[in-house]
Order: C-alpha cells, then sequence, then structure tokens
C-alpha cells in the first residue's frame, strides 16, 4: 500500500468519537443482576398489568434454558448478565412531563449536542421524535397531530395500558421468545421502547422517529419496538442511537417488531452510531438486535434500511417474513467497521407466499483491525411460486489488517422461483482514485468521494433527514469532507 | 449394525493397527462420534445426511480374488484398476504405485487436515482397511486412467496419497464401477509440486444402492496448477467434498462439478480453497440439474489469508429445479482477510429460463426437445476444453440423464 493511503487511514483512525459526552443527572435504578425480583420491580415501575408480568417471567424461565447462539464470526468475552443493571430511569420521571420545557434543560442540552434538537425539530415539522433517555421516554412530540388521524405513537409501556389487546395479540408474534436466548432475555426485561399503530388507511403524514441513547454505565438497554400497520396504511420510521464514551462494555439487545396487513407498507430506517470503543479495542457496546418483520396481509411490503458505523460489536439481522401473496421484502445496508469494532450483519428472507419478492442490497466497508461479516439467508419455501430474490453484497478492504467476509445461505424447495446472487470483495481500484487526484482532489477526498459513491444505492434508500446525517456518518468514519 | 459393534468386532481388521498412537487416535475419533461430542446443529459434513445413517452399516472387507492390474493402452497412457482399494504394485521409469503397509503410519500423522469436524473423514480414520500410494515423477507427460472396482456389500474406507513431482503433466481420471450394496469412503491426498500441470476429471456413475463419500486434499505449490472437474450421474448417494490449498505463488487451483439429478438422489457438495501465497487464482463452479424429489446442496469457500495479495478468486453456483419436489442449498462463503484481492461470487437457483424455452418452441420445436436443448447448453462451456473421450463420455451420460426425463 502506497505511503498516502497509509496516512490518509491513520487520520480515520485518530479521529475520535464525536458524541462520548455523559450527562450527568441522577440515576434511579435497583441492584445489578438478573432474577425475578428485578423483572418484578420492572413491571411493578411501569405499572404493569397482571398477564404482562406473567409474560416476562415466563420468557424469563425461557431464556434460562437457553445459551448464546454461537453461529456468528465474533469474538468477545462471555457475557456476565449478573454484572448489568437492568433498569435506570432518571431520577424524578415517575410523573412525565407534559411539554418539553418541564424536561431537565440537561438533558435538551445532550439532544442538541446529538444533533436533534427537539424545539427546532417541531418548528421545522415533519418529524415527531419519540426520545428514549435509558429506559423512560422523556418526551413524545407531535403525539396531538397524529392522535387527529388515529394514529398512535407512544412508548410500549404507555401502550401496555392504552392499548393492551394489541400489544397483546401482537407482542411476540414475529419474534417468539424462545426464539433464541437474546430475544427471550428481552422478553423479560424490556424497559421501554415504541409503539406505532396505523389505521386502516391512514398514511402517516410525517416520518416518527425515535433517537436512543445509552448514558447510565453498565446499563443495558432493552428496548422493544412494535410497529402495526393496519390494511393499506403506510409508516416510515426512523431510529437512530449513540451512546457515550466509557471503558466497560455495554449491552444492547433490542426486539424491532413489523406487522404489515393488506397493502400496508412499513419503511423503517436505522442510523446506528453506537460508542465502538477506542483505538485499542476497548469499551464500546455490544449490539445484539433482533428484528423482524411479518408481511402478514398480502401486497405488503417492509423495507429496512441501516447505516451501521458504530458499536464494538454488532450484531444484527433485520428480516422479512413474507407470508402474504405478493409480499415485498427489501433490505438496504451499509456497514462500516474501524479499530477493533467486529459486525456479523445481514438479512433472513423468507418466502412463503406466492409471487412474493424480496431484494437485498449489502455494503461492507472494513478499516483498521476490524472484521465485517454479511450473513444472510434466503430461503423459498415449497408454496412460494413464482417468488425472487436478488441480492448484492459488497465488500471494500481499506488497509490489510481487517477483514471482510460473505455468507450467504440459499435455500430453494420451489422450481418457480428464482434467487440470484452476486457478491464481490475488493480493495478501493487504484484507476478511480488516480482519475479523482487527476482532476484535483486531495486523497483523502478522492476515498471518500469513492466510499460514498459505493454506498449510495443504500443511502439514496433513507428518508431526506436521515440520509444527511447518515452521509456525515460515514465521513466522520471516513474523516471525509463530504456534506 | 451399530458403529459400536462395527468398532468392537473389526477393529483388528484395519490397517496401522500395531502402532499406538494411531490406535489411541482412533480410539478417541470414536469416541467423539460415540459420545456426540462435535458441532450437532450445523455440521457442514453432515448436509443431507443423519448420523445414524453414517454409522448404522454392516462392516465387511476381505481379501477377493479378483486380481487389480496395471496396464499400458498405449504409449504414455496408463489404465490402473484398483479391487476394493487394492492396487497392484508397479513402478517403471514414468510411475510408482504401491499399496500403503503399516511401515507408512508417520505420513498419516502428518497429512494435511483441515477436515475439522468433518464426521465422514473421522469414519475414514476410524475403519481404514486400505490406500495407495501414486508417484509421478518429474518431467513426465502422462494419461492415466484409474478404475476403482468395489465388489458388493463392501466397505472402503481408502486413504490415498498421489504425488506429482516437478514439471510433470497429468490427466488423471477416475472412474467408479460400483456393483451393490457397497459403501465407499474414499480420501485423496495430492501433492501438485511446482510447475507441474495436473487435470483431473472424476466420473461417477453407478446404480442406487452404492454410496460414495469422496474426499481431496491438494495441495499447490510455486507455479504449479490443479483443474478438477467432477461429473456426478449416479443414481447412489454421492458426497463429493475438495479442498485446495494454494500455498506457493503463481499457482492456481480450479474445482468445479457438474451433477445431474433425478428420483430420489441426494447429493452433498462442497469446495474450499484456501490461498496462501500471493498472486494465485482459483476457482469454484457447480452446476446441478434436479429432477423429480431430489435433494443437493452446495457449499463453497474461499478463503484468503492475510499474505496472499493480489488473489484472485471466484465462485459460482448454477442450480437448475425441474418440478416442485426437488430442493437446493447453497452457501457460498468468502473468507477475506487481505485487501489487494478481487473476489467475487453468484449463486442462481430456478426453473429452465422461460423466455428461452419460448423462443425455441416458437421455433417448431417440442417442449421435451427444447428442454433438452437448454440443459445441455448449461454445461456445454464446461465440455470444451475437454479430452474427446470425455467429452463424449459425458455427452453419453447426459442424453442418457435426458431420456430419464422425458420417461417421467
Amino acid at each position: 500500500m502506497d505511503t498516502e493511503t497509509t496516512q490518509t487511514l491513520n487520520k480515520y483512525v485518530q479521529d475520535k468519537y464525536k458524541y462520548g459526552f455523559v450527562t450527568n443527572i441522577d440515576s434511579d435504578r435497583p441492584k445489578k443482576g438478573l432474577n425475578e425480583e428485578i423483572i418484578k420491580f420492572i413491571s411493578q415501575k411501569k405499572n404493569e398489568p397482571e398477564w404482562m408480568l406473567k409474560w416476562r417471567l415466563d420468557c424469563y424461565k425461557k431464556w434460562l434454558k437457553m445459551s448464546d447462539p454461537q453461529w456468528a464470526n465474533l469474538k468477545f468475552p462471555e457475557i456476565d448478565y449478573q454484572d448489568i443493571y437492568y433498569y435506570s430511569a432518571p431520577k424524578g420521571f415517575e410523573s412525565k412531563p407534559k411539554d418539553l420545557s418541564e424536561v431537565d434543560p440537561k438533558l435538551i442540552e445532550t439532544y442538541n449536542k446529538l444533533g436533534i434538537p427537539l424545539e427546532e425539530q417541531k418548528v421545522l415539522a415533519g418529524v415527531a421524535v419519540d426520545a428514549v433517555f435509558d429506559s423512560v421516554s422523556v418526551a413524545t412530540t407531535y403525539k396531538g397531530e397524529l392522535e387527529k388521524l388515529g394514529i398512535v405513537f407512544c412508548s410500549i409501556s404507555e401502550a401496555v395500558q392504552t392499548h393492551p389487546e394489541l400489544v397483546k395479540k401482537y407482542l411476540g408474534s414475529v419474534i417468539p421468545p424462545g426464539d433464541h436466548s437474546f430475544s427471550a432475555l428481552n422478553s423479560a426485561v424490556f424497559t421501554d421502547g415504541s409503539f406505532v399503530y396505523i389505521p386502516e388507511n391512514v398514511k402517516c403524514p410525517m416520518e416518527l422517529s425515535t433517537y436512543f441513547r445509552i448514558n447510565a454505565e453498565e446499563t443495558g438497554q432493552f428496548e422493544r419496538t412494535l410497529i402495526i400497520a393496519d390494511k393499506g396504511s403506510y409508516v416510515s420510521y426512523l431510529e437512530g442511537c449513540t451512546a457515550p464514551q466509557r471503558d466497560s462494555n455495554q449491552l444492547h439487545a433490542a426486539n424491532v417488531e413489523l406487522i404489515a396487513l393488506e397493502n400496508a407498507e412499513i419503511k423503517y430506517s436505522t442510523v446506528q452510531n453506537w460508542y465502538p470503543g477506542d483505538e485499542d479495542g476497548k469499551g464500546g457496546i455490544y449490539n445484539f438486535v433482533t428484528k423482524r418483520g411479518l408481511c402478514k396481509g398480502n401486497n405488503s411490503k417492509i423495507s429496512w434500511t441501516q447505516v451501521e458505523t458504530g458499536s464494538a460489536i454488532t450484531w444484527k439481522y433485520p428480516s422479512c417474513i413474507l407470508k402474504g401473496d405478493n409480499s415485498i421484502g427489501e433490505f438496504y445496508s451499509v456497514a462500516i467497521t474501524n479499530n477493533f469494532q467486529q459486525a456479523d450483519t445481514g438479512t433472513k428472507m423468507t418466502h412463503i407466499g406466492k409471487n412474493t419478492r424480496s431484494k437485498i442490497i449489502s455494503k461492507g466497508i472494513s478499516l483498521g483491525n476490524s472484521q465485517n461479516t454479511y450473513r444472510g439467508n434466503v430461503s423459498f419455501l415449497r408454496k412460494a411460486d413464482k417468488a425472487r430474490n436478488y441480492t448484492q453484497c459488497d465488500s471494500l478492504l481499506v488497509g490489510n489488517k481487517c477483514g471482510a467476509h460473505t455468507i450467504p445461505y440459499i435455500d430453494s424447495k420451489n422450481n418457480s422461483a428464482i434467487v440470484e446472487h452476486e457478491a464481490s470483495t475488493s480493495k478501493i481500484n487504484e484507476d478511480q482514485l488516480y482519475y479523482c487526484r487527476q482532476r484535483g482532489l486531495s486523497h483523502e477526498e478522492a476515498v471518500s468521494l469513492i466510499v460514498n459513491g459505493f454506498c449510495k444505492q443504500v443511502l439514496q434508500e433513507l428518508p431526506m433527514e436521515f440520509a444527511v446525517e447518515a452521509q456525515k456518518l460515514v465521513s466522520i468514519s471516513l474523516e471525509g469532507s463530504v456534506g | 449394525m451399530t458403529l459400536e459393534n462395527n468398532f468392537i468386532h473389526h477393529s483388528k481388521e484395519y490397517i496401522f493397527l500395531d502402532n499406538e498412537t494411531l490406535s489411541n487416535h482412533r480410539e478417541n475419533t470414536y469416541k467423539k462420534i460415540f459420545q456426540k461430542n462435535y458441532d450437532r446443529k450445523n455440521n457442514e459434513s453432515l448436509k443431507n445426511i443423519t448420523i445414524s445413517d453414517v454409522s448404522k452399516f454392516n462392516y465387511f472387507y476381505k481379501p477377493t480374488k479378483t486380481n487389480p492390474t496395471v496396464s499400458l493402452i498405449d504409449d504414455l497412457n496408463y489404465k490402473i484398476k484398483l479391487v476394493d482399494g487394492i492396487c497392484k504394485n508397479y513402478e517403471d521409469e514414468y510411475i510408482e504405485i504401491r499399496n500403503i503397509t503399516n511401515l507408512d503410519f508417520k505420513i498419516f500423522l502428518n497429512q494435511v487436515n483441515n477436515n475439522l469436524d468433518d464426521i465422514i473423514i473421522d469414519f475414514n480414520k476410524i475403519f481404514l482397511n486400505s490406500g495407495i500410494f501414486f508417484n509421478i515423477k518429474s518431467d513426465t507427460k502422462l494419461k492415466i486412467r484409474l478404475v476403482h472396482d468395489t465388489s458388493e456389500n463392501f466397505t472402503v474406507f481408502q486413504n490415498n496419497f498421489i504425488n506429482f513431482n516437478k514439471n510433470c503433466e497429468v490427466q488423471l481420471e477416475d472412474h467408479f464401477n460400483l456393483t451393490n450394496n457397497s459403501i465407499n469412503n474414499i480420501n485423496y491426498n495430492i501433492h501438485v509440486d511446482e510447475k507441474a500441470v495436473v487435470k483431473h476429471n472424476i466420473f461417477q456413475n453407478f446404480r442406487n444402492s452404492n454410496k460414495l463419500y469422496l474426499t481431496s486434499n491438494s495441495v499447490c505449490e510455486k507455479k504449479s496448477s490443479y483443474h478438477q472437474n467432477t461429473y456426478n450421474f449416479s443414481e447412489g448417494f454421492v458426497r463429493n467434498f475438495h479442498h485446495a490449498h494454494l500455498n506457493g505463488e503463481y499457482s492456481n487451483a480450479s474445482l468445479k462439478g457438474c451433477f445431474f439429478l433425478k428420483n430420489k438422489n441426494i447429493c452433498s457438495n462442497k469446495t474450499n480453497i484456501i490461498h496462501n501465497a500471493v498472486n494465485c487464482v482459483s476457482d469454484q463452479t457447480y452446476k446441478g440439474i434436479l429432477n423429480a424429489h431430489s435433494k443437493a446442496s452446495y457449499y463453497s469457500n474461499t478463503f484468503v489469508s492475510e499474505n496472499a495479495q493480489k488473489t484472485e478468486g471466484y465462485q459460482l453456483s448454477k442450480g437448475i429445479l425441474l418440478t416442485d419436489n426437488c430442493s437446493f442449498f447453497s452457501k457460498p462463503e468468502l473468507r477475506i482477510f487481505a485487501d489487494d484481492v478481487k473476489c467475487s461470487h453468484g449463486s442462481t437457483i430456478g426453473p429452465v429460463d422461460e423466455s428461452a424455452l419460448y423462443y425455441l418452441r416458437s421455433r417448431g420445436m417440442s417442449k421435451n426437445e427444447a428442454m433438452k436443448m437448454i440443459i445441455s447448453s448449461f454445461i456445454e462451456e464446461d465440455l470444451l476444453n475437454l479430452d474427446k473421450n470425455i467429452a463424449k463420455e459425458i455427452s453419453n451420460n447426459l442424453s442418457d440423464y435426458l431420456k430419464s426425463l422425458s420417461n417421467d
């Protein structure tokens, strides 16, 4: 490798995590460790009905019998589940603030630093934010306006109180708690998250958004998101994540369930920028996320878009179960790993209904000493007549200490179904670099430009507001000048 | 018979009995399987088969009356017949071939082992009862036809070593002439020395009652090349697991295969190429046609180690499903630790192309004829660079297969 690339590379590597500040707010939390008492404590804090507590305890019993899934290409010390705080809420949040002016100004400042000033966004309009600060939903903006349309957008703990019938019916219906140990764990101890219900034939007029942030040290964040799009409805949901910079590892095990009924469409976008650990691989978030969407009705559609730049460990497979006839599943992903980050991410498309279609575009970029793995599963069941899948996963390697791996599983049991898969792995094309340099770009600008071009196919799937942020994130990871 | 019975009753018949290290090794391997102490959930070596299928068999092996032969068809063209894994000891100025003896245990301890967690190879180790050493001397240019004859009900556990010396140019053919009810667990260790060029064609065409587990491990030295083609027309179960190590710079390897399945055939394939040196090229291509209730799987893997810069590695898998009851699983894997590489993989599974079918039919061909034409064109490119005799044999087999399609 030429020296300039090495220099540019070093520059990237030296770029510090910009969101690594800690907000000093008193936390109200019980003792460390996981047991029935803690689950009862969480349930009591949330004022949950009896059936919810029973469900949690059942899940906990299931979890006790399970061991962590081993398939991923990741190396990390065993997680000590007894060394984690399972509940942490900023003090004084028992009674929720009614509007933003009642919220602790320090908190608001935190959000401002993150670049999502609630006030400003309110004025700019278009995005309603449900910000999750550790485990309690701080404020849910724009609720009133959504209510007029019959849209329910609230925290999951609130939904347990206000819409128990929906929660009862759909919670755990896409990700059964017994699926694997992280889903069981999350089901037992989930603290907060978003709940969205879009009524029949309603097109949600704005992008719904939530911002997760892990603040207190050694807290696991176990949020649970449930989105239900009723017949003929449409919703676009944004999720962003950051965490402060700490030496210890933090666990994040979220569950996200999407349900699309007949003719409904859900678009779910994530920009994940958890703290990835420092240059020596110390600290950082362990991100074990289960995301799954069910296209239950005919002609439904679920689309996942994700930009993954953070986390010490990413273990994430947003999947689609295409059950309804003519349903569509999409997955667009950019995963950038640097330093000692490890990512094992991909998707799972299960074609059950006739004429179901799915598309997977995955771009992986590895730098430094990182390992980046794409793991995907495409399966056509017997009745998936004329189903179709197209998969493209490309990897870019920068530097010779990193690794890029592609592990797709393809299974077809139907002879009218067509699956196409292609993948390539290469380094940044010398000719392209030369071309850019010749036209007066610096080496760094050229790399940034090429990487952004490499990701374009995915970034353009993001909603406007997010696309800008995502591009910035890509540039931060690459210290570029794009945007 | 169960695994336990086989092990206890027949353990005195295997070779290398007198060596303590190997006996211990066998004992441990046996214990591992018996106590189910291996990855049972995602074990690639057991895809499409179950452990009870593999471990329940009647071990049967004894010396036979038929003699193995080595004959010269014409100048520099050998025909070697193995009977139940036994060969005729022979040496001339070009080749040397002999059976392994109890004195050869050292080489077993040193063999390339990338079959960790391969249960079939474990079985091969435990029940090993035959094997050959085959040495092709340097600077020779040869054609060799290797015929494996296995008698009825025999269980052959064979471990072969083939050494291609410097600058040799060899075309090796493997033919399997299996009678009935035989189990053939054959492991090849192939060493390709500097500048040697090897073309290895493997034909598998036998009846339903036989089973063949074929595994190969090849090691390529500097500027050598190893090209393997397997053609599977068998009715019985076939497992083709092939591994290649590119250890010398500027070496290249290709592992290719085609399989044609009908009825309830099952076929399990895996290729694995490990790049350990700079400037190497590899290619893995498997194509399959599946009919009726057949089932196939294909694992491919390209591993590029840190120092293997300037690597080119390609993979392709194509499957055509002719009916609704067959299934095909593929897992094309890339594991890359070096940055200056060009690696890709492609995989398709689907029915016969509708528009191609329409095109041919609109020109007056019957559906059957059109199907046949499309299927033969599917492997046409693989036959282009082949020796005439081989190409002819394949196309004969193919037309038999196509005939069986129209009978359905």
